[in-house]
């Protein structure tokens, strides 16, 4: 009943197409890594246009709500959530952007073996299911899915944690390493790792959205508990 | 604690009771005397038979038709004029200085003396228009009386007509005139008719002027046209209270009787219509 | 788009002390204006000029020029009934006759000189659905108006405006008397009958403004601020004396 209403299911639907773009950029710059996919790089970074441009239709939607119909409760939590959820998806794209920068520059594929080791893939794997959950919990208005990616996430901290290690013991048993790539990927697993904070971080302005309640900067422990 | 002074809350109550009572009470002995002095003579004979000499035989017939036909010529004068006099000053006129004074003079005149009327009415009337001492010459000079009490109530019913209904009205479009007859008017029109009645009911008992112009104390006659003399109630009473004989001051009771009743019909008339009304405000 | 009123140097004086000044500005068609500002700032003198209301306001006195749907209004021969069935009013506090739910709506038909039966129960019809009032009363129209509720008889009242389909449809604060849910139900009336109408509405409540209007103009002490679509209004507006009163920090 109502303009608000309206406006707000009008400022949902946007943010599903938001979402599904940025989805599709992380699986296709995971495809596009993996076989080294000049074409599929700049296909990727063609679309980070059209992401810069949503985000800031958001950012002016958000406003105008905020400005012409004064919400409050739940519908003021909703739209200050989109509001946020919208810079952290941006900031996903960004990082897919820097990856399909990376392709189309040509430094080079990265060395299979090494990113097995460092288990690089399996951190786009994680991170595919971690935005599917996610979609699904923005969709359903659900806060139970929300935090389900937060053992997720521990996941990716992990291997991050282990990667310097990892990648030092790797290129220790070579005779030639290749110190650059060593780094390159490094750089990777940083990002990803970053890819997967943006994640957590719109699992907890859902859960703020919904259940009222800020689980942000709370003892990590605590929560997969 | 401080104890205060309850006493003047506690005293007023019962001592303005006394004081309303005061009033009814003091009505209250002169209506019984009134009853137990002329109850008995009123009977058939004494409403239809003309005046006579002879007490026992005389009756009121026309003295109340008198009073009919004062009541009726009176209204059809003054109800249309005092009732368009008083839509014209509230709805039409404008504030300025001439009709400010128009304003007060017509609030004063409905303080003057009543029999003042009747001299100015046995002037002007009377001899000025020739009319003699006719009931069409008492019923102008009563009208003139009872104009200002209609104008004022005329006048204060329509300012209680909200002024957002006339401002819907007019939004939607409608002239004064519609405005008038379509909201003013149905909306005070119980008021404006109170006001007729209560002062109708005032007419019927004034006896001042009519002397004045030249009503006669004894008209043997029921008036046929209002060309006619004749005479009132309240001329009837006065002149049989005026005779020696006992058995005349029993008449004039009885009289007294008769036009209370009427008075109080005509009032309690006014008051039914009055309280219809209030409820009509609300739909 | 023709403006549907145009105003050019619009001086409004009560007894010689001016409550409006130099006021230029017009009204979009099928749009709402509101107009804001605080008390006694002349946006209820600015909106009573469009349909004469002010003639009934003992030395008031209005110079410059205003054109309503083509009418010059200090053009003294102009016919102000007419004008008034094609400007329409609603007042702050409901004001319906009582009479009837029916002869209500009937009364601007029957003022214009309607008198076919079958014509004025279709158009009383269809004003009471436009109006979002149907559903309540269509099986009891001579019932007594007074007996609704103050927002069905507000709705009432603008069943009654349209009825005789104006052009304009002018509002008062049309809301200020009424609760928060008839108010909700009375704003989304106002936006329905954009399509037809066009509105212009004077209101003390800014989030209604806010909330409903595409056009905003801001009135301060007999001026005329600014004016600008409601967004820029609200979001960045250009004069101080607009920001310091949307964000209440006026006085």
């Amino acid at each position: 009943m109502g303009q608000l209403q309206d406006q707000i299911k009008d400022l949902k639907k946007i943010m599903i197409h938001y979402f599904l773009l940025v989805n599709g950029q992380l699986s296709d710059s995971k495809k596009a890594l993996l076989k080294n996919d000049k074409e599929l790089a700049k296909k990727i970074i063609k679309t980070e246009l059209e992401i810069n441009s949503i985000e800031l239709q958001v950012d002016e939607k958000c406003e105008n709500i905020l400005t012409l119909f004064n919400p409050v409760a739940k519908d003021l939590r909703r739209v200050l959530a989109i509001y946020r959820i919208s810079h952290e998806l941006e900031r996903i794209a960004d990082i897919t952007d820097s990856i399909a920068d990376y392709i189309v520059e040509d430094s080079g594929p990265f060395s299979e073996s090494l990113m097995k080791e460092a288990q690089t893939v399996k951190m786009f794997t994680v991170l595919e299911n971690m935005q599917e959950d996610i979609f699904t919990a923005f969709e359903n208005d659900s806060a139970h899915d929300a935090m389900d990616i937060l053992a997720e996430d521990v996941i990716l901290n992990d291997i991050n944690n282990r990667a310097v290690d990892t990648i030092a013991e790797y290129l220790n048993k070579k005779k030639h390493p290749n110190i650059k790539a060593g780094f390159r990927l490094l750089g990777l697993i940083k990002k990803l790792e970053r890819a997967g904070d943006h994640i957590k971080n719109i699992a907890e302005e859902i859960v703020f959205s919904v259940n009222a309640d800020v689980i942000k900067h709370q003892n990590k422990h605590k929560l997969s508990s | 604690m401080i104890k205060r002074n309850k006493f003047k809350e506690k005293i007023f109550p019962p001592l303005a009771l006394f004081c309303t009572f005061l009033g009814v009470i003091l009505l209250l002995i002169f209506l019984v005397n009134i009853l137990i002095d002329g109850l008995s003579r009123i009977d058939a004979d004494f409403i239809t038979s003309l005046p006579s000499r002879k007490a026992e035989k005389a009756g009121i017939l026309t003295a109340w038709t008198g009073s009919l036909w004062i009541m009726i010529m009176t209204a059809l004068i003054s109800i249309p004029i005092g009732v368009c006099a008083g839509i014209y000053m509230e709805e039409y006129s404008k504030k300025s200085k001439i009709n400010t004074l128009i304003e007060i003079n017509i609030a004063n005149l409905a303080g003057v003396p009543s029999i003042i009327y009747g001299l100015l009415g046995l002037e002007v009337f009377g001899r000025l228009l020739g009319l003699g001492n006719t009931i069409l010459a008492g019923s102008f000079t009563l009208s003139l009386l009872i104009l200002p009490i209609i104008i004022v109530a005329t006048r204060e019913s329509i300012k209680a007509v909200p002024k957002s209904i006339k401002d819907a009205s007019y939004a939607l479009g409608a002239t004064k005139w519609e405005t008038i007859t379509n909201h003013v008017l149905p909306y005070s029109v119980g008021g404006i008719l109170t006001g007729v009645i209560l002062s109708i009911s005032r007419a019927i008992g004034e006896t001042a002027p009519l002397i004045a112009i030249g009503a006669l104390a004894y008209v043997p006659f029921i008036a046929q046209s209002p060309f006619d003399e004749f005479t009132v109630l309240p001329i009837q009473i006065f002149n049989w209270t005026t005779r020696p004989q006992h058995a005349f001051l029993v008449n004039a009771a009885a009289a007294i009787i008769v036009l209370l009743l009427i008075t109080f019909v005509l009032n309690g008339i006014a008051v039914y219509l009055r309280n219809k009304w209030k409820m009509n405000l609300r739909y | 788009m023709k403006p549907v009123i145009e105003v050019s140097n619009l001086f409004v004086y009560y007894n010689n002390k001016p409550a409006l000044k130099d006021i230029t500005m017009s009204i979009r068609p099928n749009a709402i204006t509101a107009l804001i500002g605080p008390s006694g700032c002349g946006k209820s003198t600015f909106l009573r000029v469009f349909n004469r209301m002010n003639d009934f306001i003992s030395g008031c006195r209005m110079e410059g020029k205003v054109i309503v749907d083509g009418s010059n209004l200090s053009n003294n021969d102009i016919d102000v009934e007419t004008l008034r069935k094609n400007v329409g009013m609603v007042f702050q506090k409901p004001n319906p006759f009582p009479k009837s739910i029916f002869d209500n709506v009937a009364y601007g038909l029957k003022v214009q000189g309607f008198t076919d039966k079958k014509f004025i129960e279709e158009r009383v019809e269809t004003s009471l659905r436009q109006a979002y009032l149907w559903n309540e009363v269509g099986d009891n129209l001579n019932g007594s108006a007074l007996s609704l509720s103050g927002g069905q008889q507000q709705r009432l009242c603008i069943a009654r405006t349209i009825a005789v389909q104006p052009k304009i449809i002018l509002m008062d604060e049309p809301t200020s008397a009424l609760d928060p849910i008839a108010t909700a139900k009375i704003e989304e009336l106002i936006i329905s009958l954009k399509e037809q109408y066009s509105i212009v509405i004077v209101t003390h409540n800014m989030q209604q403004a806010s909330r409903i209007s595409d056009y905003t103009s801001f009135f301060y002490m007999g001026d005329l601020i600014e004016f600008n679509t409601t967004e820029n209004i609200f979001k960045n507006p250009q004069e101080k004396s607009t920001e310091n009163y949307i964000t209440g920090r006026f006085g």
